[in-house]
C-alpha cells in the first residue's frame, strides 16, 4: 500500500490556484463564462483526486508529483482559454476530461510496457502512415497542413506520432546499442545501413513534415527527440555531429526551397520591417509580455486579444500579460519540475529500456515547452506548436496525458520486469 | 546511459531556465526598440486608454470644452465648441497622437496624476474601468467662441488676459481645426494646427515701443521731456529706418502716441544696447514661459551683436525682434498691473471623481518696470486710443488704453497689432490681437480688439 496523500496535499493547492483564477474572472466579469471556468477547476481537481484515491486503492506506486503538475498546467490553460474565449474553454475542459481518461487507460492498459518493444517497427509504420495521411487528406489549419477533418472536430496525427516516435525508438536503440557502440569504434569502417538507415529514414521523416505538412516546429521536436535519444542511448558524438550537420543541411536547403521556413527566419531577424503584415504577431506578443512587468496586468484586464492564434500558439505571451515575469517564470518553473521528476523517473530505473523511454518522453516534452517558449519570446524563430498542457487543441492534450500517463507506468513499474 | 541522461536533464533545464532569465530582459529589449522608433505603436497603450473615462475640460464657468462619452470598445470624445476651442484642448487621437492640454495634461485627465490613489485602486482590482479627473479652465468659453468668430476667416491669434491674475480668458489662432479629424490638417499650407497665438513668433513692430518706452522713463527722463524733429526718415551708419510720417518735433507723449518712429530709434540708440536689452530682459522677452502648452520664448539680438542699425530696429520692435500673441498680451498686462507680469495660466484646477480637487493661485511671474513708470506708460497708452494710433479701439463709458503695431515682414503686407487693456483706471481684461499681413494696426487690429473688450468686459 502506497500512501498518496502528498499527492492529493499538492491537488488541492493547485487547485486553489486554479479556483482563484476562476473566481477573478467571475468577479470581474459576472456570467456563464466565470462560473464555467470555476467549474472547470473543480472538475479538473475532482478528475485527479478520484484517480489519486484509486491508485491508492490498487496500491500502484506512481510517482506522487506528475499529477500535480499536469493538473496546475492544464488548470491554467483551461481558465486562461475561458478569460480568452469562453468557446475554447467548454472545449478544452472537455478535452481535459478525455485526457484524464486516456491517463487512466494509459495506467491500466500499457502497465506492462516492456511488452512494447516487440511491436517497435509496427509503431514506426503506424507513425509514417499517420503523417502521410494528412498530406492526402487533411486540411491546413494555422499554416500547416497537419490536420485530419473529423466531422466533429479535427485530429492531429503528428501530435500522437510523437509518442509512437519515442516508442519505436527506445525499442529499436537498446536493441541496436552493441552493435552501434561495435561500428563506432572501429576506424575508417564504410558506416552500414544498420548505423545510418534510421539516421536517414529521421531525417527523411522530419523534412516529409517540413515541406508537405508545413511543420517545422514538429519536424524540429522530432529530429530534436531523436538526436536527444541517440544521445543517451550511445554518446556517440560523431553520430550526434553528422545528425546536426544533417540537420543543418536540411535546413539550409528548406530555407532556399521552401517559402514559409524563408518568411519564418525574416520575421525572427526583423519582426518590425513588417510590423503591419507578418512580423505583426511576433511584435503584439513581445508588447504583450512587456505590459505584463513583473506582476502583471491581473487575469482579464490585459489585451491579449491583439495576439492572433493567442488559444494556441501564443498563450504563453497572454499568461505573461496578464500574471507577469513572475507568472511566466512560474509556469516555466512547473515544466522544469515535471522535466526533473520525468529524468529521476528515468534515473531511478535499471532497465535501458526504461531509461531511455522515460528520458525520451522527457526530453520530448522539454524541447517542446523550449521551442514554443523560445518562438514566442523571439528567442529563435517561431515555428508553430503548442504549449504542452496549456494551449488550446484536443490532439495535443490527449497526447501529452498519455505521454504523463507513461511517465507513471515507468515510475511504478518493478525493475527489470 | 545515465550519464548521458543526466547530462541532458541538466542542459534541457539550463536551457528552460535561460528563457527565464531571457523573459526578463524582454522589457529591455522593447524600450530599446521603442526608443530608437523603429516600432510599431503598441495598440495595448490606446486601447487602455479607451477603457478609462478622459476627465472633462471645462471652462470657468462649468461649460464642457471636452468630454468623453461612451460608445462601442470605451469612450469617445467629444468637442462641443469644436474648431473655436481647438487650439487650447487640442486633440487626441490614437494615430496622431494628441496635442495641446489633451496631450499636457493628459497624466491628470486619465486619472495617473491628481485622482485618489484609493479609487484607482479599487477599480483596478475590480476591474471597473479608471475616471479620470476634470480640468477647469481659466477660459471663458464664450469669450472664447466670440474671439475665435472674429478671427474666422483671417490668419492670426487672439489672446485675452485677466492682468492682475494671469488668468487666460481666451486665448484663439486662426485658421482653426477640427479637433475630432485633426489629419485632415496635417499637410495643410495655411498650417491651422499651429498655434498662433503661442507658437507664432512675430515681429512686434511698434507694440515693442511699450518696452523702450518704459526704458526711457527709469533710465533717460530728461529725454522723455525733450523734443525731437521727426524728418520721416533716420539714417545709423548708413542705414535708414523709415518712419511712417513725417511727424515734425515731437516730444515722448505725441513720439508715443502718433508711434513716431524716429523718436524711438533715437531713444533706441540713446539708451545704448545695454540698457535697452536690460529692459527688453524684464518685459521676460526671449525667457521661456512655464506654461500648460508649449510657448515660443520669443528673440532679441544679443548683446554682442548689437550694432546701431539693429539697436534703432529693434527699439521699434523690427530687427530680429520676434514675439508671441501670449507675449504680447503680456506687456499689456504689464502696464496694466502696475508694472508686474503674472504668470499665465490657463488650468484653474481639476477635480477627481472622488471628491479630490486642487485650485491653482496667481503668482508674479516677473517685474517688468516700476509702479510709476507703468503709470506714466499708462496715461500714453490712454492717450493712444483717445487721440493716437488707436482710435478704433475706443469704447463709449470705458477708457481703453492700448498701443497699435504694424509689423514689416518678408511675408507681404504688414502684421497688424495691437495690444490694450481696459478699464485703464481699474484693468480687468489686457489683450493682443495679431493679424497676419492685414496691413496697419490701427485700422485692421484696433476694432477687432474693441469689439473683444466690449464682448470681455460684459
Ligand atoms: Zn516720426
Amino acid at each position: 500500500m502506497h500512501g498518496r496523500g502528498k499527492e492529493r496535499k499538492l491537488l488541492l493547492i493547485t487547485f486553489l490556484y486554479t479556483l482563484t483564477g476562476g473566481a477573478a474572472l467571475y468577479l470581474r466579469a459576472p456570467g456563464p463564462g466565470g462560473l464555467w471556468a470555476v467549474a472547470a477547476a473543480t472538475v479538473i481537481f475532482c478528475g485527479f483526486m478520484l484517480l489519486s484515491v484509486v491508485w491508492q486503492r490498487r496500491g500502484t506506486g506512481y510517482d506522487l508529483y506528475i499529477t500535480p503538475l499536469i493538473s496546475f498546467l492544464t488548470g491554467t490553460g483551461v481558465i486562461f482559454l475561458f478569460r480568452l474565449n469562453p468557446a475554447y474553454g467548454y472545449r478544452q475542459l472537455a478535452w481535459a476530461i478525455i485526457g484524464m481518461a486516456a491517463l487512466y487507460m494509459t495506467t491500466t492498459l500499457l502497465s506492462s510496457y516492456h511488452s512494447l518493444a516487440d511491436y517497435k517497427y509496427l509503431f514506426a509504420l503506424a507513425g509514417i502512415v499517420a503523417l502521410l495521411l494528412p498530406i492526402f487528406f487533411g486540411i491546413e489549419l494555422g499554416g500547416a497542413k497537419s490536420w485530419l477533418d473529423l466531422g466533429l472536430f479535427h485530429f492531429q496525427p503528428s501530435e500522437f506520432v510523437k509518442l509512437l516516435l519515442v516508442f519505436f525508438l527506445a525499442g529499436y536503440l537498446v536493441e541496436n546499442r552493441v552493435l552501434w557502440r561495435a561500428a563506432g569504434g572501429k576506424e575508417y569502417s564504410l558506416p552500414g545501413l544498420q548505423e545510418w538507415g534510421p539516421l536517414l529514414g529521421m531525417w527523411l521523416t522530419a523534412l516529409l513534415l517540413l515541406v508537405f505538412q508545413k511543420d517545422l516546429g514538429t519536424a524540429l521536436i522530432y529530429f530534436g527527440t531523436f538526436l536527444a535519444m541517440v544521445y543517451m542511448a550511445t554518446a556517440r558524438l560523431r553520430y550526434i555531429i553528422s545528425g546536426a550537420v544533417l540537420f543543418l543541411a536540411g535546413a539550409a536547403a528548406a530555407y532556399l526551397s521552401v517559402g514559409h521556413v524563408r518568411t519564418r527566419v525574416a520575421i525572427w531577424m526583423n519582426p518590425w520591417a513588417t510590423a503591419e503584415g507578418s512580423g505583426y504577431q511576433i511584435i503584439q506578443s513581445l508588447y504583450a509580455i512587456d505590459a505584463g512587468g513583473i506582476f502583471g496586468s491581473g487575469l482579464g484586464a490585459g489585451f491579449p486579444e491583439f495576439i492572433p492564434a493567442v488559444h494556441t500558439d501564443f498563450i504563453f505571451a497572454a499568461i505573461c500579460e496578464e500574471t507577469g515575469l513572475l507568472g511566466g517564470i512560474g509556469i516555466l518553473v512547473v515544466f522544469m519540475l515535471l522535466v526533473y521528476r520525468g529524468f529521476k523517473i528515468a534515473l531511478i530505473k535499471r532497465d535501458e529500456y526504461s531509461v531511455l523511454m522515460a528520458a525520451g518522453f522527457t526530453a520530448l516534452l522539454g524541447l517542446q515547452v523550449f521551442i514554443i517558449i523560445a518562438g514566442v519570446t523571439k528567442l529563435l524563430p517561431m515555428t508553430g506548436i503548442t504549449l504542452p498542457f496549456i494551449s488550446y487543441g484536443g490532439s495535443s492534450l490527449v497526447a501529452n496525458f498519455i505521454l504523463a500517463g507513461m511517465l507513471l507506468n515507468i515510475s511504478c513499474e518493478v525493475d527489470g520486469a | 546511459m545515465r550519464n548521458n541522461v543526466r547530462r541532458l536533464a541538466y542542459i534541457l533545464l539550463v536551457g528552460l531556465a535561460a528563457v527565464c532569465v531571457y523573459l526578463a530582459l524582454i522589457p529591455v529589449y522593447i524600450n530599446h526598440i521603442t526608443k530608437s522608433g523603429a516600432a510599431l505603436a503598441d495598440p495595448r497603450i490606446a486601447a487602455g486608454e479607451n477603457r478609462i473615462q478622459r476627465g472633462a475640460i471645462l471652462d470657468r464657468h462649468g461649460a464642457v470644452l471636452a468630454r468623453s462619452v461612451p460608445a462601442e470598445n470605451g469612450y469617445q470624445r467629444e468637442y462641443p465648441l469644436g474648431g473655436a476651442a481647438a487650439h487650447i484642448v487640442g486633440y487626441y487621437s490614437n494615430k496622431y497622437g494628441a496635442a495641446g492640454l489633451e496631450k499636457s495634461m493628459a497624466r491628470v485627465l486619465l486619472g495617473l496624476e491628481g485622482g485618489s490613489k484609493i479609487i484607482n485602486l479599487r477599480n483596478r482590482i475590480l476591474g471597473r474601468p479608471g475616471v479620470g479627473n476634470d480640468i477647469t479652465l481659466t477660459v471663458d468659453a464664450g469669450l472664447q467662441q466670440y474671439a475665435a468668430k472674429l478671427l474666422a476667416g483671417k490668419k492670426g491669434a487672439v489672446v485675452v488676459l485677466d492682468p492682475a491674475t494671469g488668468e487666460v480668458l481666451a486665448l484663439a489662432s486662426s485658421p482653426a481645426f477640427d479637433p475630432l479629424q485633426p489629419a485632415k490638417y496635417i499637410d495643410d499650407a495655411e498650417a491651422p494646427l499651429l498655434n498662433r497665438a503661442l507658437q507664432g513668433a512675430y515681429p512686434p513692430g511698434s507694440i515693442f515701443k511699450i518696452i523702450t518706452a518704459a526704458a526711457v522713463l527709469a533710465d533717460l527722463p530728461g529725454m522723455a521731456g525733450d523734443t525731437i524733429k521727426c524728418t520721416g526718415k533716420l539714417t545709423v551708419n548708413g542705414f535708414t529706418l523709415h518712419d511712417n510720417a513725417v511727424h515734425g518735433p515731437v516730444d515722448f507723449g505725441e513720439a508715443f502716441t502718433k508711434s513716431c518712429n524716429v523718436a524711438f530709434g533715437r531713444y533706441g540708440l540713446a539708451l545704448g544696447a545695454g540698457e535697452f536689452l536690460k529692459q527688453v530682459t524684464a518685459f521676460g522677452i526671449g525667457k521661456s514661459i512655464d506654461f500648460e502648452l508649449p510657448v515660443y520664448a520669443g528673440n532679441i539680438t544679443p548683446a554682442g551683436e548689437m550694432d546701431g542699425p539693429t539697436l534703432a530696429s529693434s527699439a521699434i520692435g523690427q530687427g530680429e525682434v520676434l514675439v508671441t500673441p501670449l507675449h504680447a498680451a503680456l506687456l499689456a498686462g504689464a502696464v496694466a498691473n502696475d508694472g508686474v507680469i503674472m504668470q499665465p495660466y490657463l488650468v484653474a484646477g481639476y477635480r477627481g471623481r472622488g471628491g479630490s480637487s486642487s485650485r491653482r493661485h496667481p503668482e508674479e511671474w516677473r517685474r517688468a518696470m516700476t509702479p510709476a513708470v507703468a503709470a506714466a506708460l499708462r496715461e500714453q497708452m490712454i492717450n493712444v486710443v483717445r487721440q493716437g494710433t488707436g482710435r478704433a479701439a475706443a469704447l463709449p463709458g470705458v477708457t481703453v488704453a492700448g498701443k497699435t503695431g504694424s509689423a514689416e515682414n518678408p511675408h507681404g503686407k504688414s502684421h497688424a497689432w495691437f495690444v490694450g487693456f481696459a478699464p485703464a483706471e481699474e484693468p480687468r481684461v489686457a489683450v493682443a490681437v495679431l493679424l497676419e499681413n492685414a496691413g496697419s494696426g490701427g485700422s485692421a487690429a484696433a476694432p477687432l480688439a474693441r469689439e473683444i473688450i466690449r464682448k470681455a468686459l460684459q
